[in-house]
């Protein structure tokens, strides 16, 4: 569960207009809702992204993870709570080279200390349907596939967020509906999903859509199309 | 971290970035081999040294030479050293084991139809027990071949080999310049000096032999005086001295034309010649690894240039600096400690293609590489590790997630 209060945080740079990344954002999104964050380049959702996913801390406001106030914490407490409750898809993947897709998956479980880390890995990349690539290297799979492994990596520590950086950004319709379907499947098993993008029509596959301008929430709706949405 | 998975991703990672890791190691691994190869050679060519002066000069026994430089350094008074000399010391520090040396150089040696020139030196009965030098064949000389200024002769091994092959020597006789020699035994061997050469193309005679029929000289080049107790060494060395310059009538302030060797100053010279060895060698391996910790160093940083976005997404994952920081210093620990073995293996292959030259030329026979030799470079390696890996290391776990990850 997210709940924000007030949020803003402001880039300062030299010679220029301080820009509003988060004019005072108060949103809560409850564990298993499929959001879709919409907005045009520029209008502050990685930013946002990055706050909630303790990446970037805010200048102001609250934010409150699974009912935990997290803006006092240091950084290596916020490592932790990055490690055991939010999952990472970016768009560009960021799978490691010359690495096979299951030691990409193993990845969180290096900092996480769990015994059963094979067992773990395997299921997810099973998850994914791609138990039969688990020891091809990340260059040697589609670009679909790549995404698909980088889902596994971000469910293996099994997150109660989700949070997806334009996911779909460099596929095609094929793998765009495989990646949204698997979002859909982790939504229902009660994961709080993120999914930042600016593409309406993966906008409207969420439950619920949050359109962002300059910073700043636009609008909020539930979204009546996603056909069998939890809510 | 998760301990097994941590130590499998360095390694795989180290292998599969198999270039990179192996310019990482190259300094390392030159490094500890250079210092191992120069270590050992170095250690076995001083224990070879340090073998010879225990030989030549025990620890209880004091050498008198003629002549004012130490080891030939200085001829002048070569032949300042007189019996009488020897005989008042000997009464006078109360020393009834001696044996004077005189040296003839080197001699036309002649069996039958064989030639060679042999090392040709006077000694008396005493050289057995003194110098520690028996026969292995035969017997060695009587007091009274001594008295009686006898043509008697022991011979060297090689000596004995190039001029008697296949027959035993021993009764047989020999010239020395024409002179006929009985040989009576054949020495035991000494080998190869520290010099390279034979020590066992040698022939002894009675030292009164050859001063009054052969060289016709009324000195001996050096005795060397039995002290019995090696606490007494000093003493005595500075009683001898005391009277050879009354004998000699050395006035005060004038440089004696005598030279005392005891085994305490011999251990002092050799340990003065090989101190700037012993300076250089540490100071060398220090500079190489030096190099080799900047070698890491830029590796490092242009590598952890190329990983920023890896570093973000670990980051993002959850690794806290700390995390990041162990993981890059373990790579260059694992990379520093795989290369010194590699130097340490690749001095042993050297030092094997090395013996044969040394053994031939020194005499050096089995090369030794002290175990403390390796520790120490495996340490020196790691040091050189974390000296260039730490850096880097701490650069990288300090970069932003968000920035790293643009």
């Amino acid at each position: 569960m997210i709940e924000l209060k007030d949020l803003a945080k402001t880039y300062r740079k030299a010679k220029e207009q301080p820009v509003k990344a988060i004019d005072h954002v108060s949103l809560k999104i409850e564990p298993g809702e499929l959001v879709a964050i919409l907005g045009p380049s520029g209008s502050g959702k990685s930013t946002l992204m990055n706050v909630m996913g303790l990446l970037d801390r805010p200048d102001s406001g609250e934010y409150l993870l699974n009912g935990r106030a997290v803006n006092a914490l240091s950084d290596d407490e916020l490592a932790g709570l990055r490690n055991r409750f939010i999952g990472f898809v970016f768009q560009a993947y960021h799978l490691l080279p010359r690495t096979t897709a299951v030691e990409n998956v193993q990845l969180p479980l290096l900092y996480a200390d769990r015994k059963d880390y094979k067992e773990r890995s395997e299921a997810a990349l099973a998850a994914v349907g791609l138990s039969d690539r688990k020891n091809h290297f990340a260059e040697e799979l589609s670009g679909g596939q790549q995404q698909r492994v980088a889902i596994a990596r971000a469910i293996v520590n099994e997150p109660s967020v989700l949070l997806a950086d334009e996911p779909t950004g460099n596929l095609d319709s094929v793998a765009t509906g495989e990646i949204i379907e698997l979002f859909k499947m982790q939504s229902a098993k009660g994961t709080t999903v993120v999914l930042i993008t600016h593409d309406h029509e993966v906008a409207q596959k969420a439950n619920r859509i949050i359109r962002i301008r300059d910073g700043a929430v636009e609008a909020d709706e539930r979204n009546i199309q996603s056909a069998g949405g939890a809510l | 971290m998760n301990k097994p998975l941590l130590f499998r991703s360095v390694f795989l990672r180290l292998w599969r970035y198999k270039l990179k890791s192996i310019f990482m190691g190259l300094g390392v691994a030159i490094g500890v081999l250079a210092t191992v190869l120069l270590q050992s050679v170095s250690g076995t060519m001083q224990a070879k040294f340090l073998a010879f002066i225990e030989h030549a000069y025990p620890s209880d026994s004091i050498v008198v030479m003629g002549g004012s430089g130490p080891m030939g350094g200085d001829t002048g008074g070569r032949e300042s050293l007189k019996l009488a000399d020897v005989e008042t010391v000997a009464s006078t520090t109360g020393i009834t084991q001696w044996d004077p040396q005189v040296i003839a150089g080197s001699r036309d040696v002649k069996h039958g139809g064989n030639n060679l020139r042999v090392t040709v030196t006077g000694y008396s009965e005493k050289a057995e027990s003194v110098r520690r030098q028996g026969v292995q064949d035969g017997e060695f000389f009587t007091p009274e071949d001594v008295r009686g200024r006898a043509n008697v002769a022991l011979i060297g091994l090689t000596t004995a080999k190039k001029l008697f092959p296949g027959e035993s020597p021993v009764g047989a006789q020999l010239f020395i310049d024409n002179v006929p020699f009985q040989v009576k035994g054949v020495l035991e061997s000494l080998g190869v000096d520290i010099h390279g050469n034979d020590q066992d193309n040698i022939i002894e005679v009675p030292y009164t032999t050859l001063m009054d029929n052969m060289l016709r000289v009324n000195f001996v080049s050096a005795v060397t005086f039995v002290a019995g107790d090696r606490e007494r060494v000093e003493a005595i060395s500075k009683e001898i001295t005391k009277v050879m310059r009354e004998r000699h009538q050395i006035a005060e302030g004038q440089k004696d034309d005598f030279t005392v060797i005891t085994s305490a100053s011999m251990h002092e010279m050799f340990n003065r010649s090989f101190r700037t060895f012993n300076i250089f060698v540490p100071l060398i391996a220090a500079t190489a690894f030096l190099i080799s910790a900047l070698v890491i160093l830029s590796i490092m940083q242009i590598s952890i240039k190329g990983r920023i976005q890896e570093i973000g997404l670990r980051k993002a994952l959850g690794a806290r600096a700390s995390d990041l920081q162990t993981q890059i210093v373990l790579e260059v620990l694992v990379v520093s400690v795989l290369a010194s073995l590699v130097g340490i293996l690749l001095a042993q292959v050297g030092i094997n293609f090395l013996a044969p030259v040394l053994a031939e030329k020194l005499g050096i026979k089995h090369i030794n590489t002290p175990f403390i030799v390796l520790i120490v470079a495996v340490f020196a390696a790691m040091a050189t590790g974390l000296l260039g890996g730490v850096l880097p290391a701490r650069r990288a776990a300090r970069l932003k997630p968000v920035e790293a990850l643009k």
